[in-house]
């Protein structure tokens, strides 16, 4: 059942301009954020927006939380218009962004969350339950006392991503939330999403640049670009669709490695440092892993799909490509 | 209203801890204002060793007219000022407001009451000695009913003041770069410490009903030292009742009209 459902969502920013040398003329720029977009979620989902940046994903996923106005369109989000921001409703959402704090600067984290308690009326024995739950997986406990300015972008985010969690929402809105984080971290973040999308079964909506966070966390992906949609999806069906082929990669040990690497069939070949990478359609994949088997040690060999930056970017030329012929 | 009460209380306790592990804070802002307070006595004495009275009123009733209106004044820069504050150049510009229209709570309140200073409310103390100071050097005489109704007309002058700050911060919804907003209501406040019959009739008609800044002490205080009008009374009441309807109306639209900064 969709928890989410939006119909023909388009947001126009309009910027007025005054100057001189008419200075009581306007100038009205207008810019399309989001385009006739339309999308349904189920509960419990976990779904991944992709796209350049200024594609519209933000500004889609606010119109969704309710921040701001659509210029046109429906939504219905747990049975609510998002934007007429009912109490209701915004108990049961959170939204965490990788670039903005929630959480009040000058306090301790455990004030903030002291906090959101009465924001939310969270009954204490929920809120404590929640609390130390969230303090034991993210491993923050050290964390609670310190203020939110003297805390590292990594801290802030365990701290960000609890006060989330702590009135246990249905939705989360999830916009790049690894953003600027060194890899441990990243992966600590994206951990606990999976962990709690399998516990508390709620949903998440979640926008990043980093492919890392999309392929392990979502199965679904929408993809935007100039506020259109232009996928919605499997990731795997999206990878078999427009890059079906293979890559494999054979370490080349010495230059006879080199010369029989030369020798092998298949088009799409090239050498990296001491890497040989070959790319292989599905029908010729049989053919050539034998080749290859037969002429280089299997433990040198790797046989991986084509990495998903390199997929979207190709669903972005594809999508040129057709909007340049029509 | 329970729920407020938690959040403020939280936020009070906060804003104790922060400031009271900066105690230099403290004392330079509260030493800042009492010298703003000295300067502008002297300069009442100044006009008052010309005149006997001004617009009716003796040195004392105006002194006293001045202090109420600046408790008034700290009392709301302390509760919401510093929140109101940072509205313009924090909370729309670079969309940090994004936090306050996700939370099931009134944002404009939520705004308001998010950052509290204490040393406003130290300074109120000052401001409400120099209230006493004022009874007492001047022989003012005070009646009980007087005292009562001059509580009650303060009620609605606090509110009013918190609803009029707010319409002269609201327009940062439409404008982002208006800055100048955040100043605007310690300008008009200046207005506060004379008696309204110190204003020409046009001016202070509009001080009265438009933009009613000089009902919000000058009310209580008339009806401390005078006999207790009732238009004045009701008046005060309605106007605060309006202006709150009206801040509650602009400020919804603004959030309609909030396209938040990008991420």
């Amino acid at each position: 059942m969709s928890i989410i459902s939006a119909s023909n969502i388009s947001k126009d920013f309009t910027k007025v301009q005054y100057g001189w040398p008419n200075f009581w003329s306007r100038h009205l720029e207008t810019k399309t954020a989001v385009d006739n977009l339309s999308i349904q979620i189920d509960e419990g989902e976990l779904v991944g927006f992709l796209g350049p940046n200024g594609a519209g994903k933000t500004t889609f996923l606010k119109i969704l939380s309710g921040i701001i106005h659509p210029t046109l369109g429906q939504a219905n989000v747990l049975g609510f218009t998002p934007w007429q921001r009912n109490h209701d409703f915004l108990r049961q959402i959170a939204i965490v962004m990788g670039q903005k704090n929630q959480l009040w600067w000058d306090l301790p984290a455990i004030d903030s969350f002291n906090m959101l308690k009465e924001v939310y009326e969270i009954p204490t024995r929920k809120y404590h339950k929640n609390l130390d739950q969230m303090v034991e997986v993210l491993n923050m406990k050290e964390l609670l006392t310190k203020r939110l300015r003297n805390m590292s972008l990594g801290e802030r985010m365990k701290c960000e991503l609890t006060a989330s969690f702590l009135h246990d929402p249905k939705i989360i809105f999830l916009d790049e939330p690894t953003i600027g984080l060194d890899v441990i971290s990243a992966k600590s973040i994206r951990t606990f999403l999976k962990e709690i999308n399998k516990t508390k079964k709620c949903t998440l909506i979640l926008t990043s640049h980093y492919m890392g966070d999309i392929e392990e966390l979502c199965k679904r992906v929408i993809i935007i670009n100039h506020g259109q949609k232009i996928y919605d999806g499997d990731l795997a069906e999206l990878k078999n669709k427009y890059a079906p082929e293979k890559e494999i990669i054979i370490l080349l040990n010495d230059l006879e490695d080199k010369k029989k690497f030369a020798h092998l069939k298949g088009k799409n070949k090239k050498i990296i440092e001491n890497k040989g990478i070959i790319r292989v359609g599905k029908e010729d994949l049989g053919l050539v892993v034998s080749e290859i088997f037969d002429n280089f040690e299997i433990e040198n060999v790797v046989i991986q799909d084509i990495e998903t930056e390199e997929v979207i970017t190709r669903v972005f030329e594809k999508k040129q490509e057709s909007s340049a012929k029509n | 209203m329970i729920k407020y009460l938690k959040i403020n209380w939280i936020l009070f306790k906060n804003a104790y801890i922060r400031d009271s592990k900066i105690p230099g804070v403290i004392l330079s802002n509260v030493t800042f204002h009492l010298l703003d307070i000295a300067v502008t006595i002297v300069f009442f004495k100044i006009i008052f060793s010309n005149i006997s009275e001004l617009a009716g009123w003796n040195f004392y009733q105006v002194l006293f007219l001045y202090a109420f209106a600046k408790v008034i004044i700290s009392i709301n820069n302390g509760w919401f000022r510093g929140g109101l504050k940072d509205f313009a150049t924090e909370l729309i510009r670079r969309g940090d407001y994004d936090f306050y229209l996700i939370k099931p709570v009134d944002s404009m309140i939520l705004v308001s009451i998010s950052q509290p200073r204490i040393y406003n409310f130290i300074a109120a103390l000052f401001e409400i000695g120099i209230c006493f100071y004022a009874v007492w050097a001047g022989h003012i005489q005070i009646g009980l009913i007087n005292f009562l109704w001059f509580l009650y007309l303060s009620f609605f002058g606090l509110i009013l003041y918190y609803f009029l700050s707010i319409l002269t911060i609201v327009p940062t919804f439409w404008f982002i770069r208006l800055w100048s907003l955040q100043d605007l209501m310690g300008r008009l406040s200046q207005v506060m410490r004379y008696p309204s019959g110190v204003f020409p009739p046009f001016i202070r008609t509009i001080l009265m009903t438009v933009f009613p800044i000089v009902a919000v002490a000058y009310l209580p205080v008339y009806t401390l030292f005078y006999p207790p009008k009732m238009e004045y009374i009701i008046y005060i009441a309605l106007i605060t009742i309006v202006f709150g309807i009206l801040a509650n109306f602009i400020w919804q639209i603004g959030n309609k009209r909030y396209s938040s900064a990008s991420s």
